[in-house]
């Protein structure tokens, strides 16, 4: 009876185990470059907005579906917001230019900048920028809208930062568009362990396509932080006012 | 402006106006680029004809200054001023002096107005859908320049918010983002709130920030937005 009872329990371990090695590997390839993401073929916008600046990029980028995020100056990020969006073709036409030919094409045109393809998706980041070293041990979501899940991310690195969920939106249109049905919520899984803060925000940009995160690196003689900001599709964007350490170079 | 004759020999066209633009720049922003061109018509073969050309802004301040001297039948003479981002408005007045061996032809100005936007009437307003924790009110604005309408499209509107003044309902995201205006001055604001935090603990929550919109750079309007769980207010 014992016997039976413990190649019961091993039978029930060895299921768990399987089912455990199944999400590890689901989570592990959440850790990889994305398979194919630099041979990705681009529009013509992608590159019309590599020679302008890393946010429209940004835009240009996510509005194609490509997990994208920006780690920027908080004075560089204020100047270019302002034109962000603008000089752009309308209308998108595939080309054969690659997303690593354009990120190399945007390297050129901006030397103060990195562009490359990691674990989070295509990361620009502003040279002058040392890339936070946090680590996050463990980070679950599960079935929340893509700004809910943002907001859970930024609590995992400030614990400080209460519980947030919901969307409040300002949408500006033309009114000859008649009603605008603000878009639906996109709703997320992410369970992720021993990442950066980046891989979470990666993870969950790539799980709303159209939407891309900015981090924005407030520096002062007292203090260095970064806040969050996301781009959402249809030209909406939302700024977090929560400071999230940037812990010491180990 | 259009042509006067000057002397019996000479005649003139002066002009000032917005160029360049993909839609009628009479906003002061990027894309506005002023011109102010001046021609002069004489007999071939005939005398040196010379021009100074200026734009003074609305306060008088010369903004840009040309000259141009030719023996040829006909002497043009243009200059190109950007319009500040944000600028004032008022008139732009284009001078010209023009002389023929030394002798004034042309002694005059043309104008050209720059009506900025300035504030905001509300045209509509109503709920397009409201229940708990999830509801859209859209209100139409339409832009306004002194005491009348300002109607012109293609104006990029800013819609910034300061951080939350206080966030009782927990709201995770105020999203935002910006637009043109119509080719009546006109743009639509949708306010909606759904499943914010707060409001299953606390249904009287309010979460408030302070709305600036701009136009062509130019700020028209700066309220207090509240977000509540059945209802967002404003001025």
């Amino acid at each position: 009876m014992t016997r039976s009872k413990d190649i019961a329990m091993n039978m029930i371990k060895v299921i768990v185990l399987s089912l455990v090695s199944v999400v590890v590997a689901n989570q592990a390839s959440a850790r990889q470059v994305p398979a194919g993401l630099s041979d990705r073929p681009v529009s013509n916008r992608v590159i019309a907005a590599v020679a302008q600046s890393p946010l429209q990029l940004v835009d240009a980028l996510k509005d194609e579906g490509i997990t994208v995020g920006l780690h920027i100056h908080e004075a560089r990020f204020r100047s270019l917001r302002v034109v962000a969006g603008a000089s752009l073709p309308a209308r998108a036409a595939k080309t054969t230019t690659t997303v690593a030919q354009a990120l190399a094409a945007f390297r050129a045109n901006h030397p103060g900048w990195s562009a490359e393809t990691t674990e989070a998706g295509v990361v620009l980041r502003d040279i002058g920028i040392q890339p936070r070293q946090d680590v996050v041990r463990d980070f679950s979501v599960t079935n929340i809208d893509v700004a809910s899940a943002f907001a859970a991310a930024e609590r995992a690195i400030n614990p400080a930062i209460p519980v947030r969920s919901g969307t409040a939106r300002s949408m500006i249109s033309d009114p000859d568009r008649g009603q605008t049905i603000p878009p639906a919520p996109t709703l997320v899984s992410v369970a992720l362990f021993n990442v950066s803060f980046e891989e979470i925000l990666g993870a969950i940009a790539a799980q709303a396509p159209g939407t891309a995160w900015v981090l924005v690196r407030h520096e002062s003689k007292e203090r260095t932080y970064d806040s969050l900001s996301v781009r959402y599709p249809e030209g909406l964007h939302a700024e977090s006012e929560w400071p999230l350490s940037v812990p010491l170079k180990r | 402006m259009t042509s006067v004759a000057a002397a019996q020999s000479y005649s003139y066209d002066l002009v000032a106006d917005v160029e360049g633009d993909s839609y009628d720049a009479r906003v002061m922003n990027r894309m506005g680029t002023l011109t102010c061109r001046f021609d002069l018509y004489g007999t071939s073969g005939g005398p040196f004809l010379d021009a100074d050309l200026w734009l003074k802004d609305p306060s008088g301040g010369t903004v840009a200054s040309t000259y141009h001297g030719t023996y040829s039948a006909h002497l043009h003479v243009s200059l190109n001023y950007d319009l500040p981002d944000g600028g004032s408005g008022g008139n732009y007045t284009c001078m010209v002096f023009a002389t023929a061996s030394g002798q004034t032809v042309a002694n005059t100005s043309a104008q050209y107005l720059v009506a900025v936007p300035t504030s905001l009437t509300v045209v509509s307003d109503g709920y397009d859908y409201q229940s708990f924790n999830n509801y859209l009110r859209r209100r139409i604005y339409q832009t306004m320049t002194g005491g009348g309408y300002w109607q012109y499209s293609g104006a990029d509107i800013g819609d910034n918010y300061s951080g939350w003044i206080t966030n009782g309902c927990s709201i995770a995201s105020l999203q935002t983002g910006g637009g043109q205006t119509n080719s009546q001055g006109r743009f639509q604001d949708a306010y909606s709130l759904s499943g914010a935090a707060g409001c299953s603990s606390n249904p009287s929550c309010e979460s408030s920030a302070v709305q600036t919109i701009t136009i062509g750079g130019h700020q028209v309007l700066q309220h207090t937005v509240t977000w509540k769980c059945s209802q967002v207010d404003m001025p």
